[in-house]
């Protein structure tokens, strides 16, 4: 039996998002991205993306930290280990954090209708954290984050019995644990690890390498 | 108070033709270029990064304020209404049509030869491709005839492309580089490509788009630019056919009317809105609207479908660095003689369809932690590669752009509407084009021992164009071959309206060629540059 131990002892990190909190994530998102460029173009950074044009529209809820974590121990590949599987559900609360509800999206091509995203999962998905929560004290007697990991996943596998094989956009699942599991299935850390090597899909780099391999992920990065 | 702007050449549109065809003008006379453009600026070079990073987030519109909210359409139409154009957020690949292609009547019996050939047309495509910055590499000459090579070598493959290249040419069907706007080197002031894999919006600025060069001439003096402002009908000269006058309004001041006398109209509004803003424009002379004394504005509307399969391969390869990049190949669309007429490009990417984490087994089963790693690493042991081609359709007579009655915009101009269809010749060849393309995705597949997963038809045409119909007869068509209105000796209409067909191709190229050779033919009008 796999115990739900791991990631226990992390400094977890629960202040509530506060607007300017928000703001202070959709900044560094930007900046840490033009970073991710290197020396050519990190003249872009300071002035990646002006708070002007950042409507800070205000999520109705935060997310439950210790709950989220506990469905990452459960959902999440247990060959990650402690400090990757925070720096997983870091990354979900940070994406989170930054989602803007209703918000315009790409164009499709030829299409002669704007298409807008979801609107605020919050409530919902704060529901179904709650609801796991419930599930685990009622059948286990012990809250969900300190259930077995086996003991959580069936309670998972029940409340997600409706979805569908393929992970959807995370913002478009209709279960926070699907959201979660989508986020970092298709993150790069994920996608390296699948296959072993380091594509860093969607990383700018030079074009003088494009015909190796990418280079092999080495121990614990596996 | 009615604004009056006075200049030799009005511009209505600035997207890429008309901003190349604006530069070219402007190195061969001293003419007043003035450009309306109804959109306004969209997002400056320094926010596309921070832009693009919530595009990979969230799937947003990395583009602000690129479109106006009652100023659409239905049918085929691109929001993008912005400085700039389409091209601000194109992908930039860059192939020619093939001679074929301005030759379909002579060579197959079928739709209408165009009033100019590729050769004629070569100089052009030329041309554009070291104005902007094209990387690229030659195709064999009988199926890429160019008079020199591109301006910039062609991107590497990736290891996958290289791969599927092998893949692809065992099958007898030579492949190489898709042509790009983007830089390999630095001689265009552009920094090079880092192969980023979001070119939709690049956030080096290694890829073209054409804000760049409308600055540069704003910059020094050689176009005015007036944005945000609509035009809503061109009006005659009294006593000619000339025309004398674009009627527009500032969308920042509805009250105040923006009238633009000059003595040349470039109509460079793209395939939508150029055939629109002539129906608009109705008069005593002409009641169904400007250089359509022939009632051909806003028919033989034209684009081309595509059909694309996924091939299951037994390689491994490495999805996600590059896939932006591709291997193309024109053997189809310069097949030789044919009994039916079937022609069309065939383009190779790697892809990740199939090789996805899913959160259900091959059972159905929900899994968990490491078992979706293992199954997602035991689809990753073989390769999916995408193929796909674009081929060409005749448009029909009545595949036509007419204005919406039920429609309207804030000013009470009704909107178009585009309803595509093919020419019964096309029609009637569809299920066997599909077939015949069905049947080398397979024969593909069988060369590397694969198999063909799936297929799909896009059948709303792409790169579209036609409506303002070039022509030598000005009864069938609506302009000659530098995009002269037949009826207008001062209004030309460039780019995408006035193709024939839609060929099977992407159409920025040649829409841009067309535009540098009227460009030409308009400066020859005017006193030579001093």
């Amino acid at each position: 039996m796999v115990q739900g131990s791991r990631g226990q002892g992390q400094s977890y990190y629960r202040a509530a998002m506060t607007p300017d909190r928000r703001s202070f994530f959709k900044r560094s998102a930007a900046v840490v991205s033009s970073l991710m460029l290197g020396d050519e173009v990190k003249w872009n950074a300071a002035a990646a993306l002006p708070a002007k044009h950042i409507p800070d529209v205000g999520l109705s809820e935060a997310l439950d930290s210790d709950l989220l974590r506990a469905i990452a121990v459960a959902a999440l590949p247990e060959s990650l280990e402690s400090a990757d599987l925070e720096q997983a559900v870091r990354s979900f609360e940070r994406w989170w954090a930054a989602f803007e509800p209703n918000a315009e999206l790409v164009h499709p091509y030829g299409g002669w209708i704007i298409p807008y995203g979801p609107e605020d999962r919050g409530p919902e998905w704060s529901e179904q954290l709650m609801k796991l929560e419930r599930i685990a004290q009622e059948r286990f007697e012990v809250s969900f984050a300190r259930a077995t990991v086996d003991q959580q996943r069936t309670i998972l596998a029940e409340e997600i019995s409706d979805q569908d094989a393929s992970f959807p956009e995370p913002a478009r699942a209709e279960h926070v644990a699907v959201a979660l599991m989508a986020h970092y299935f298709r993150s790069v850390d994920a996608n390296n690890r699948c296959y072993g090597v380091q594509i860093d899909k969607l990383t700018c780099r030079s074009i003088d390498t494009a015909s190796e391999i990418p280079p092999t992920l080495s121990g614990k990065a596996l | 108070m009615t604004n009056r702007i006075e200049t030799d050449i009005c511009i209505i549109g600035s997207g890429i033709t008309g901003i190349l065809t604006a530069a070219r003008i402007s190195e061969l006379t001293d003419a007043k270029i003035v450009m309306v453009e109804a959109g306004g600026r969209t997002t400056p070079v320094r926010e596309r990064l921070g832009r693009r990073r919530r595009f990979i987030d969230y799937g947003e519109n990395p583009w602000i304020n690129d479109h106006i909210e009652d100023q659409t359409g239905e049918g085929l139409m691109y929001r993008s209404m912005v400085v700039g154009g389409c091209a601000m957020h194109w992908d930039s690949a860059c192939p020619r049509f093939s001679p074929e292609d301005f030759r379909q009547q002579s060579l197959y019996g079928v739709g209408t030869d165009w009033p100019i050939s590729y050769e004629e047309l070569e100089p052009y495509y030329h041309e554009f491709e070291h104005r902007i910055g094209v990387a690229g590499e030659p195709g064999p000459p009988e199926y890429d005839p160019r008079s020199g090579p591109y301006p910039m070598p062609p991107l590497p493959l990736s290891y996958n492309l290289e791969r599927l290249k092998e893949w692809g040419e065992s099958s007898g069907i030579p492949f190489w580089t898709q042509p790009w706007a983007k830089a390999t080197t630095t001689e265009y002031g552009r920094s090079v490509c880092r192969r980023c894999d979001t070119c939709h919006v690049c956030p080096t600025g290694a890829k073209y788009t054409p804000d760049v060069t409308l600055d540069e001439l704003i910059k020094e003096g050689r176009v005015h630019l007036i944005s945000e402002t609509l035009i809503r009908k061109l009006e005659l000269d009294v006593q000619s056919d000339r025309l004398a006058v674009a009627r527009g309004v500032d969308r920042n001041a509805p009250d105040e009317p923006m009238e633009i006398r000059a003595g040349t109209f470039i109509l460079a509004a793209g395939h939508a809105w150029s055939s629109h803003l002539l129906l608009l424009s109705q008069s005593a002379r002409f009641p169904d609207g400007i250089a359509n004394r022939s009632g051909m504005v806003g028919r033989y509307m034209t684009g081309h479908p595509y059909m694309a399969g996924f091939i299951d391969l037994p390689f491994k390869l490495y999805p996600g660095a590059f896939q932006t990049n591709s291997l193309l190949s024109r053997m189809h669309a310069r097949p030789g003689p044919i009994d039916k007429y079937v022609r069309h490009d065939l383009r190779i990417w790697d892809s990740t369809v199939g090789r996805e984490a899913h959160l259900r087994d091959a059972d159905g089963k929900i899994q968990f932690g490491d078992g979706i790693m293992d199954d997602w690493r035991g689809r990753t042991e073989r390769a999916t590669a995408r193929v796909r081609g674009y081929y060409d359709v005749i448009p029909d007579r009545d595949s036509r752009l007419t204005l919406d009655p039920h429609a309207r915009n804030r000013f009470g101009d009704p909107l178009p509407r585009i309803d595509f269809k093919d020419a019964p010749e096309s029609e009637d060849l569809r299920t066997h084009t599909h077939e015949t393309m069905e049947g080398i995705f397979k024969q593909m597949a069988r060369a590397g021992d694969g198999h063909l997963m799936s297929t799909n038809v896009r059948y709303t045409m792409e790169h579209p164009g036609g409506g303002c119909r070039m022509g030598e007869d000005p009864s069938t068509s609506v302009t000659d071959s530098y995009g002269r209105a037949h009826d207008h000796e001062n209004l030309f209409v460039i780019g995408a309206p006035t193709m024939v067909s839609g060929g099977c191709a992407n159409g920025t190229p040649t829409f841009c060629a067309l535009s540098l050779r009227s460009a030409e033919e308009i400066a020859a009008t005017l006193p030579s540059r001093s």
